[in-house]
């Protein structure tokens, strides 16, 4: 073996079979953008079970030559390929987020309150607002669906849709819903304190009735039947939250609903978090519409805040037993966030004052809303 | 909107069509969630007033007073006495 032949070998190697020379300034951008997520969940603590794999994902999958995303060459789907299609892309990972959700969850503030449901509804007016908003800036109608529903603040219905209806921004809509999920304490308080008075944010509400297991069972059969009846796009969503909710209620299959938000939801999550991180890769991540996304999320998220707030406002006017308005921020969904952001705020103008359990109430009433909200959008552009 | 323009940007957007599926959505929102704030309401109050029904029922002894005779009332009844008195 001559030389110059070894150098062939070693160059041919070196530029084939390793990144080395396929390395760029678009990947290391991404690399920055993976490891800044990284930081947010490790060293910030927001979101970190989805930020966490979601940074990781981004950060790997933009190494040159990785076989992860792509097919292999007899025509086989890549690793992370693999849980993007059989997970997302076939909508099965937000439904079964949704089961352990629906296991996890006590609907009893909002069985006791069933007044702020409206409320769930008034805090989704930033999602058509920021339709609109968004096909202003060039958007197509199915991509202006997918980013408004974000202001929902809701993971797994802002995946769902996206990837029904715009996967191709899947990525950035999901970690821009994650982060101002966690940047809730940071975007809220302004706008509520802007939309009320001292005295409103002061008001005591009456003490939420008991509510009794009958009913508890009974709630997930009545949501699931009249969304199924009215948004049936959305049945797959709700359908599976109320299941979880069911099983757990029912108190018959305690087994089955400690897995579904145990266990199973612990696996679907890394899975999930891989697959939004894996789609985005610098080719089509690095344009002008994540930008935009993030800018819009973020005006979604005040809009929502702000239709939450005047609800409750415009309730106040026909109501004897008058509600905190502070309440109305929690309609976004977030949950339990942005309910605790209310019983903060609250807190500061009346330190006797304990809202949590009332804002419970339209944040659970969000999720139901925003899942209402993304059947309708299915329904438009499905 | 026609077949197949969805996917065309600003445009060839029909924002008459857009805006007033958008209100018409909007609001059905408002019905949706109405519409299980009303079957809530009536739910809770039906069980409520069943709750308080149940509360209200006269509740059973464990030991029903015809159980006794009228040998085993009198023991019952002096042995009362009897501790009362001392």
């Amino acid at each position: 073996m001559t030389w110059d032949t070894f150098v062939n070998v070693l160059l041919d190697i070196l530029t084939k079979q390793t990144g080395l020379f396929h390395v760029n300034y678009k990947l290391a951008i991404m690399w920055a953008i993976g490891l800044f997520f990284i930081y947010l969940a490790v060293g910030k603590k927001y979101e970190p079970l989805l930020l966490l794999p979601i940074g990781f994902g981004i950060f790997l999958v933009n190494f040159p030559l990785t076989p992860l995303m792509g097919f292999d060459a007899h025509g086989k789907r890549e690793l992370f390929n693999i849980f993007y299609y059989y997970g997302v892309q076939w909508e099965v990972i937000p439904c079964v987020i949704f089961l352990g959700l629906g296991a996890m969850t006590d609907f009893g503030p909002l069985i006791a309150n069933p007044k702020t449901l409206v409320v769930g509804a008034g805090a989704q007016l930033g999602v058509f607002i920021t339709f609109l908003g968004v096909l202003l800036f060039g958007f197509t109608m199915k991509e202006a669906a997918s980013v408004a529903i974000i202001g929902g603040a809701d993971g797994p219905t802002t995946i769902y849709l996206t990837a029904k209806l715009a996967p191709h921004l899947l990525g950035a809509n999901a970690l821009a819903a994650y982060s101002y999920m966690a940047m809730v304490p940071l975007i809220q308080p302004p706008i509520m304190k802007l939309l009320t008075t001292k005295e409103q944010r002061r008001i005591v509400m009456k003490q939420l009735r008991p509510v009794s297991k009958r009913e508890k069972i009974f709630f997930p059969l009545i949501v699931a039947g009249v969304i199924a009846l009215l948004v049936p796009a959305v049945t797959p969503l709700m359908g599976m939250f109320m299941l979880g909710n069911f099983m757990r209620e029912s108190g018959v299959v305690d087994r089955l609903a400690g897995s579904a938000q145990g266990s199973l939801m612990n696996i679907v999550t890394i899975f999930l978090g891989i697959s939004v991180g894996a789609t985005m890769q610098a080719e089509k991540f690095l344009t002008a519409k994540p930008l935009l996304i993030f800018g819009f999320g973020l005006l979604d998220f005040a809009v929502c805040t702000v239709g939450g707030i005047l609800t409750v406002r415009i309730m106040n006017v026909f109501l004897r037993d008058k509600m905190n308005p502070l309440i109305g921020s929690a309609g976004v969904s977030a949950v339990p966030m942005a309910a605790r952001v209310s019983q903060t705020v609250g807190q500061q103008a009346n330190p006797n004052n304990f809202l949590l359990m009332h804002a419970i109430g339209p944040n659970l009433a969000g999720v139901i809303g925003s899942a209402s909200a993304a059947g309708m959008l299915i329904a438009m552009f499905g | 909107v026609p077949e197949g323009t969805e996917g065309i940007a600003m445009e060839a957007v029909d924002w008459g069509y857009a805006i007033s599926t958008l209100v018409i959505r909007f609001i059905g929102i408002f019905i949706v969630l109405g519409v299980l704030q009303v079957i809530m309401e009536i739910t809770g109050r039906v069980f409520t007033r069943l709750d308080a029904k149940k509360d209200l029922e006269p509740q059973k002894t464990s030991v029903p007073s015809e159980a006794l005779t009228q040998e085993e009332a009198a023991v019952v009844g002096a042995a009362l006495y009897l501790y009362e008195r001392t």
